[in-house]
């Protein structure tokens, strides 16, 4: 009985026993083979969203010019023709046509009506006697700038944007109508220039003060926001780089160059989770999307991500504080026998996103999976959104320091001396309520991500 | 022409622990494995990588051993021959090359004795299967455990 066993024990090794043995190991990696080959939710990669997109500038650009030729205007050109009012505007056209391979420029002066200017009379714009014309020079309405301006076109608007409040509200509304609402963007270039004259329409009561010194006027374009930049990057390339006192601000709804993805990231940390990459079907890659796994057993899980970005220079400088994030979840589960997504209400008690880092180059924060226990098994896709905070003032510096302090109104009248003429009536307010715009009509993006997350 | 057969036959053991790592003990370890440094499917392409170098280098231990025993040691009795430190000695280069992988495979927080598991068995399997089994009949018990495994064989 013993030997029997011992023999069978021992016996494992003959030839015909190895051959059954093979076959047994073979057939067994077979099956596992089959088995791992087993079919796992798979979700395909969101669609692409317009707003990731920056347009390159225009191949060739159809500009229109306006001066504002109203009185206000003339302290500029008194001084003479060495200033830096009269410099900018020498170079505006150049700008326009050394900035695109073809280009088409068009002028027009403005004041209570529009009139295209013909052949070179735009170069009297640095001279006096441009501000003579009786039909123009009682009220500067900008508005109608904006009715006649054509979307197709850049834009560009020469003034001291010396508005009042229902002069704000009136040009906002029809910048948002005509272009705001479509996706277009607003540069402005502010410079401080050599002013001799009057300036007209202080306060509630139009109040008027005699003043000689540095005053800002301001050249605005309208348009694509390539187009914008390139048009102040020649500018600046031809003058205002030789110029003491200058600003751009380019309100857009664009941050940076490219929508920042996880491409170019870094896992800062990662606490009970795991990066896979099985939920694409295979061979799929979409750089938006970052695929996670999280374990039954772990009861939170955090992942932390830096991100680079190429913030565009000009645009709103954004800070941590001035931002918010919305994320939804949904669940990948069989609707009518087909694959769709369930919204999962309770998105907001599973994650969060904190530890918000911000700068030119780069973008951090930390997504936590809190109470996975909640979470069924299965497989979802997060979206997140990273906007601007709306009613946040994240206006560069200058914008403030060139805007006119109105409650020094009375001080002004009892001694003109002191009045302030290096700033500008309501710019803020002017500057603050278009960004408003821009958030409300064009919803801008800073980050937009997925993660499709897998509960195992 | 039995040594074409022993051959073939270390390769086939060899070739079976390739393709157990890659389709049995991988997968397994997809779902044991948690908190690797990069994405699981990258960082099990390395142990598979590493698996191969093992099982690889065990193959050519074995070989090496078999054709030793084959074309070079001379033999009159076994017990006499004095081949099994050299048996033990080709044991060395699979051990090395398992410590190399250790140390060279991105640690996961969770798994990773399995995983050094799993490296031995591939750096051990296929040299002692190989040469137990399939050593020439004059060394055919140098192999430890041979005289059990191979009694009428």
């Amino acid at each position: 009985m013993v030997a029997t066993s011992r023999r069978k024990m021992i016996g494992i090794c003959d030839l015909p026993t190895l051959k059954r043995l093979f076959t047994f190991f073979l057939f067994l990696v077979w099956g596992v083979v089959l088995t791992s080959c087993s079919k796992q939710v798979t979700w395909p990669p969101p669609p692409l969203h317009s707003a990731e997109f920056l347009e390159d500038k225009s191949i060739q650009i159809q500009a229109d010019i306006y001066y504002d030729a109203t009185l206000s205007m003339q302290g500029f050109t008194k001084p003479g023709i060495a200033t830096a009012y009269a410099q900018v505007l020498n170079e505006l056209e150049g700008s326009i046509t050394s900035g695109w391979a073809s280009s088409v420029v068009r002028f027009y002066r403005f004041g209570t009506k529009i009139k295209e200017l013909k052949g070179r009379d735009h170069l009297l714009a640095i001279t006096p006697k441009f501000f003579t014309d009786k039909e123009l020079l009682q009220e500067t309405l900008m508005s109608t700038v904006i009715d006649s301006a054509k979307t197709q076109h850049l834009t560009v608007i020469v003034t001291d944007l010396f508005l009042n409040n229902a002069d704000v509200t009136q040009l906002v509304n029809k910048l948002r109508d005509k272009f705001l609402a479509r996706g277009f963007a607003v540069g402005i270039i502010g410079v401080q220039s050599e002013f001799a004259g009057t300036v007209y329409d202080v306060g509630i009561n139009r109040d008027q003060f005699e003043y000689a010194g540095q005053r800002p006027f301001y050249v605005l374009a309208v348009g694509k926001h390539r187009d914008i930049e390139n048009f102040y990057l020649t500018l600046q390339a031809r003058i205002l780089n030789r110029l003491s006192d200058t600003h751009f601000l380019l309100l857009s709804s664009y941050f940076s160059s490219a929508m920042p993805t996880f491409e170019n990231g870094q896992i800062t940390l990662k606490t009970d989770i795991d990066e896979v990459e099985n939920i694409f079907p295979h061979d799929v890659i979409d750089h938006r999307v970052e695929q996670l796994r999280i374990k039954s057993k772990h009861q939170s899980s955090q992942i932390g991500f830096s991100l680079s970005r190429t913030s565009l220079r000009y645009a709103m400088a954004l800070n941590p504080s001035a931002i918010e994030t919305e994320l939804s979840m949904r669940m990948v589960g069989s609707v009518n026998g087909k694959d769709s997504l369930v919204l999962c209400d309770n998105a907001a008690e599973l994650l969060t996103v904190n530890g918000f880092g911000l700068t030119d180059s780069s973008l951090q924060f930390m997504l936590s999976f809190n109470n996975n226990e909640n979470l069924s098994e299965g497989v979802y896709v997060i979206q997140q959104v990273v906007r601007p905070k709306p009613h946040v003032d994240l206006m560069p510096t200058w914008i403030s320091d060139w805007d006119m302090d109105i409650t020094k109104l009375p001080s002004w009248k009892a001694d003109t001396k002191d009045f302030d003429g290096q700033k500008t009536l309501n710019l803020k307010k002017f500057a603050f309520e278009m960004w408003q715009t821009i958030i409300q009509t064009q919803s801008p993006e800073i980050l937009h991500l997925f993660y499709y997350l897998r509960k195992e | 022409m039995k040594y074409v057969r022993d051959i073939s036959s270390i390769i086939l053991i060899a070739g079976v622990m390739v393709l157990f790592n890659v389709f049995v003990t991988a997968p397994y370890l997809y779902d044991v494995v948690s908190g690797a440094p990069s994405k699981i499917e990258r960082w099990l392409e390395t142990y598979k990588g590493w698996s191969i170098y093992l099982t690889g280098t065990s193959l050519v231990s074995a070989l090496l051993w078999y054709v030793l025993s084959q074309w070079f040691f001379k033999l009159n009795y076994w017990a006499k021959s004095g081949k099994r430190p050299v048996w033990s000695l080709l044991i060395a280069p699979p051990l090395l090359v398992t410590a190399i992988g250790i140390v060279l495979t991105p640690a996961a927080k969770e798994g990773m004795w399995l995983v050094y598991f799993f490296y031995f068995v591939s750096a051990l399997i296929p040299y002692y299967l190989g040469t137990a089994l399939f050593s020439p009949s004059s060394f055919k018990y140098a192999p430890v455990g041979s005289q059990l495994l191979r009694r009428w064989w």
